[in-house]
């Protein structure tokens, strides 16, 4: 998937991505009940998991976004490349926003009350 | 045939041989007509119908809520009403009128003659037309859909709902929907390969961007309402129990998956509007649209955002604080790239001298409007408000101010904008402003003073309230306010009607835009563009008044007509230089008969006679296959000419033609349902009430290994097929033998289930997976008996080719689906075992 449309993309692919993951860990660890396991046992507790996600997608992220890529041979394929490539900064400045934005809370909000 | 002419084209020679080629029959040809032009136009009359019985059941429900205690209308009969008010806005109006309009604009806007898919474009209007056909037929009936346009379980289910209405709501929009995917596919795809040569990604017109966002989300976000609906009729009708509490289902998964298509579907409804004002402003204004990377960026930014803010319409369900902090903040987030957007609509009219015309007038009220839908939408994105205005009339008035303000203005400014594109007429605008006052004042009146009736705490969907809750008062201005804004609405057709018979004519591009749509006679002939442009600059800045009389001289590409055939020139996604030259089917009455038969199989659902369906989905089958008969067009093995110094190869010669695009693009849309199937099973084990069963069935281990591996068999023949020219009939019997056995043995294990598939849904899940794969499987059979036929007819090696990398991109996905069911059903198994610990 070189795709320059899918490139200008990933960021925000990866913030789905951290959406799901999370979401779906949370809801599969509060429904176990893993919020109440001794945290010695072989199961992490949800929050540090639930961060190691975000942390993980941050990391993602931000590695996306400080790559950049020049493929260009000509000067109309250059005016294209800077177009992409302009987008995709815009796009990879947001989902970093996004990501810190959305998943914040899993640093102090209750995991499984509702 | 038309012969190679030696000299200069005569102008109205190439018009003629064009309009020969492309054009319409009369009579009975007209349901052949696959032109972008007939089906646009068609999409959008059709819509604009609806609209008017979709406005007329709005004035029933303001006539009862004009008063206390009113006696116009029982509980039963307002139920269907408001339902299908709902239901026909939204379904049946607002996706299908904006799907006409980029329909009817896109090729235009492009540079190009046609969408990539002609007989897709018909065959779904087809069946929008017949699917709204049978809502507005069980309307007339008195069984129409009374659960609200949601179909919230359990009152949707057969226990509260026994009779067909909720049917009728699953069937008929299931089949309306298959228009709007078809649509997304037809739309992407001609984005990407079917444009003007020199258009690279960086030069698309503002509205094809919009397009490509709003088409990309149509194809992510309905799978999961269909898959809904499905899973729904299932167990209305094979007692599935898929939303049963007492049988391990939920109905909240009903409201997962509804607003995983419904909260996306707002902005799938706003971003074509907002396309239409990006394209139309900066015209207006007279100077470039500000922004127009950002613009993309932020479309971009909204598209992903929306699909993470389904559970705002959930707060009040019982969702775990963290949980609820995402879907919040992603709902107030979202509010950042629509603002970007307002403000470079705002720094356009800053830079640029605005015209006050008709069109700008409706942008203003557009700008009014939405602002206050935006705001109130922020407020109800924050859990505590959402906690005390939820179900209750603020919501109304909130969903009314985004999708009248985000869809009805701008839809209003795009029509008196092209309107003289459609008639050749310009407006008279005698009754163009009266008409835009009496909807603007008339619309906030309603609904402005519904919020505070909201406020007040009366809940949505009551049929009578008691006067004594203080609600009379505020109900009677909004009933009156809604009067007068109908009335707005009737001068507006009535302007229409005038402009059709006594608008001025005019010469071309009234409005002085730089876009190509201008470059073509008005109302533009059924080719678009005698021949085709190369583009040199973005392209909503050029010079049409320059390009046309250039263009319609025959001095583009493609300005000679080739063997009868409609030609289109198709291009690199990226760099827009040409790369194919793309033939397109012609006039059939195929996309009829093929809706015909699709609506049957879904009337004999509707009606109950299952027996009869597997008849009816054979016939549907048949049609299609019958689309890819050999016509009389012969495609050259060398390089043509394209024009201007140009050659290219023609498109099954391609390493990209526009058909392997949308085979990959169906097969995104199918794998989104089949990745909410499994996920949506997975949330029934954790969140439904009566897990785990006492009991789950499967086959064992070796048999369903071995049932997958023989799925991926069918991949094996395929590649030896395509390898060459001496293997392919082995192959593709390779192919055929493996999805006969792999058919029959998911048969069998499905059938295995069936016994006690209506006693939990864990059961009914399995039995929903094996039967998915199932239906790919035979979908593969068609695909290498259709792959034998031509080997054993021997058509141009170039044809087999592309039909079986088409065919191998099939065969690969259902290999992944079976082995993901076998992977699903043992996975289910242990956490039943196990409990998941």
């Amino acid at each position: 998937m070189r795709h320059p449309l899918f490139l200008m993309i990933l960021t925000f692919i990866v913030w789905s991505g951290i959406f799901l993951s999370v979401y779906a860990m949370q809801a599969t660890a509060c429904s176990m009940g893993w919020e109440t396991i001794d945290g010695a046992t072989w199961r992490l507790s949800p929050r540090p998991v639930l961060i190691a996600i975000v942390g993980a997608g941050v990391i993602s992220i931000a590695a996306l976004m400080l790559r950049h890529r020049k493929t260009a041979s000509n000067a109309s394929e250059e005016r294209t490349s800077v177009f992409l490539e302009g987008v995709r900064a815009y796009l990879a400045v947001a989902a970093l926003f996004a990501t810190g934005f959305c998943f914040v809370g899993v640093l102090w909000l209750t995991i499984c009350s509702p | 045939m038309t012969e190679h002419p030696s000299t200069e084209p005569n102008p109205v020679a190439l018009h003629n041989a064009l309009e020969r080629i492309w054009g319409t029959k009369p009579g009975w040809g007209r349901l052949a007509a696959v032109n972008h032009n007939v089906i646009g136009i068609r999409f959008m009359l059709t819509a604009l119908v609806f609209f008017a019985i979709g406005g007329v059941l709005a004035m029933l429900i303001r006539t009862q809520l004009a008063s206390s205690n009113s006696v116009f209308m029982d509980a039963e009969t307002y139920g269907q009403v408001f339902t299908m008010h709902g239901t026909i806005m939204m379904f049946l109006f607002a996706i299908p009128f904006f799907e006409g309009m980029a329909i009817y604009l896109l090729p235009k806007l492009l540079g190009t003659r046609d969408l990539a898919f002609p007989r897709l474009g018909a065959y779904g209007y087809w069946c929008y037309l017949f699917g709204g056909m049978i809502l507005i037929g069980a309307l007339l009936a008195g069984v129409a859909p009374n659960s609200g346009w949601f179909m919230y379980t359990p009152l949707s289910s057969s226990v509260y709902t026994p009779g067909i209405n909720s049917d009728v709501w699953l069937l008929g929009i299931t089949f309306v929907e298959i228009s709007a995917l078809s649509a997304a596919v037809e739309i992407i795809v001609t984005i990407m390969k079917i444009r003007a040569p020199g258009m690279s990604i960086d030069r698309l017109p503002i509205f094809a961007w919009y397009m490509l966002v709003v088409a990309t989300m149509m194809l992510i976000g309905f799978p999961p309402l269909i898959l809904g609906s499905i899973l729904l009729e299932a167990e209305r009708a094979f007692d599935l129990p898929f939303f049963d509490p007492t049988r391990g289902g939920d109905p909240l998964l009903w409201q997962h998956l509804f607003w995983l298509f419904g909260h996306p579907e707002v902005y799938i409804i706003f971003l074509p509007a907002a396309g239409a004002i990006s394209t139309i402003l900066p015209v207006l204004a007279g100077t470039p649209l500000a922004g127009y990377r950002m613009i993309v960026a932020a479309i971009v930014a909204m598209a992903f955002l929306s699909f993470g803010l389904w559970v705002h319409h959930m707060y009040t369900v019982g969702i775990p604080h963290v949980a609820l902090s995402f879907f919040s903040a992603a709902s107030a987030l979202v509010a950042v790239p629509t603002a970007i957007q307002i403000f470079a609509w705002l720094a356009t009219l800053a830079h640029g001298r605005a015209r006050f015309s008709i069109p700008m007038l409706h942008i203003f009220g557009f700008f009014f409007v939405f602002v206050i839908g935006g705001l109130t939408g922020v407020m109800l994105a924050m859990v505590p408000f959402d906690w005390q205005a939820h179900d209750t009339h603020f919501v109304v008035a909130h969903l009314h101010y985004v999708l009248v303000g985000g869809f009805i203005f701008p839809m209003l400014a795009m029509a008196y904008y092209w309107l003289p594109h459609l008639t050749g007429r310009q407006p008279v605008q005698h009754l163009s402003h009266a008409a835009f006052w009496m909807i603007f004042v008339g619309f906030n009146v309603t609904f402005f003073f519904m919020h505070l009736t909201g406020l007040r705490g009366m809940p949505r969907r009551i049929f009578e309230y008691p006067p004594e809750f203080g609600w009379e008062v505020l109900n009677f201005v909004s009933s009156m306010g809604s009067f007068v804004m109908a009335m707005g609405f009737a001068l507006v057709a009535l302007d229409f009607i005038l402009v059709f018979k006594f608008g001025r004519p005019f010469r071309r591009n009234p409005w002085n835009a730089g876009t190509l749509e201008w470059a073509m006679p008005t109302p533009p002939p059924s080719y678009n563009f005698a021949s085709i442009p190369r583009i040199g600059a973005r392209a909503d800045l050029l010079d049409p008044n320059a390009i046309g009389p250039h263009l319609a001289a025959g001095k583009g590409y493609l300005g000679i007509p080739r063997y009868d055939r409609m030609e289109v020139v198709g291009v690199d996604s990226v760099t827009g230089e040409p790369d194919q030259l793309v033939v397109l089917p012609r006039q059939t009455i195929l996309p009829f008969l093929t809706a015909l038969a699709t609506g049957a199989f879904f009337l004999l659902m509707l009606f109950k006679f299952y027996w009869a369906t597997p008849a009816a989905l054979a016939l549907v089958i048949l049609c299609f296959c019958l689309w890819s008969r050999p016509g009389n067009a012969s495609f050259e093995k060398d390089m043509v000419s394209i024009g201007l110094g140009e050659t290219v190869p023609v498109h099954i010669q391609s390493a990209a033609p526009p058909s392997y695009l949308a085979m990959v693009l169906t097969l995104i849309g199918d794998a989104t349902l089949y990745i909410s199937l499994l996920f949506g099973c997975l949330f029934l084990w954790i969140s439904a009430p009566n897990w785990p069963p006492q009991d789950l069935p499967r086959p064992d281990v070796i048999s369903l290994m071995g049932a997958a591996a023989l799925v991926a068999l069918s991949s094996v023949g395929n590649r030896m097929a395509r390898k060459s020219a001496r293997m392919s009939l082995a192959g593709n019997m390779v192919s055929l033998a493996a999805h006969l056995a792999s058919t029959a043995l998911f048969v069998s294990f499905a059938s295995d289930l069936t016994p006690s598939a209506s006693s939990h849904a864990a059961v009914a899940s399995l039995f929903a997976t094996f039967v998915y794969v199932v239906l790919h499987s035979v979908a593969g059979l068609v695909f290498s008996t259709h792959a034998i036929w031509r080997d054993l007819g021997n058509h141009d090696r170039a044809l087999q080719d592309l039909d079986l990398r088409i065919g191998g991109l099939w065969h690969d996905f259902t290999a992944g689906a079976a082995f993901a069911a076998a992977g699903f059903c043992l996975l289910l198994d242990s956490l039943v075992k196990t409990g998941g610990a």
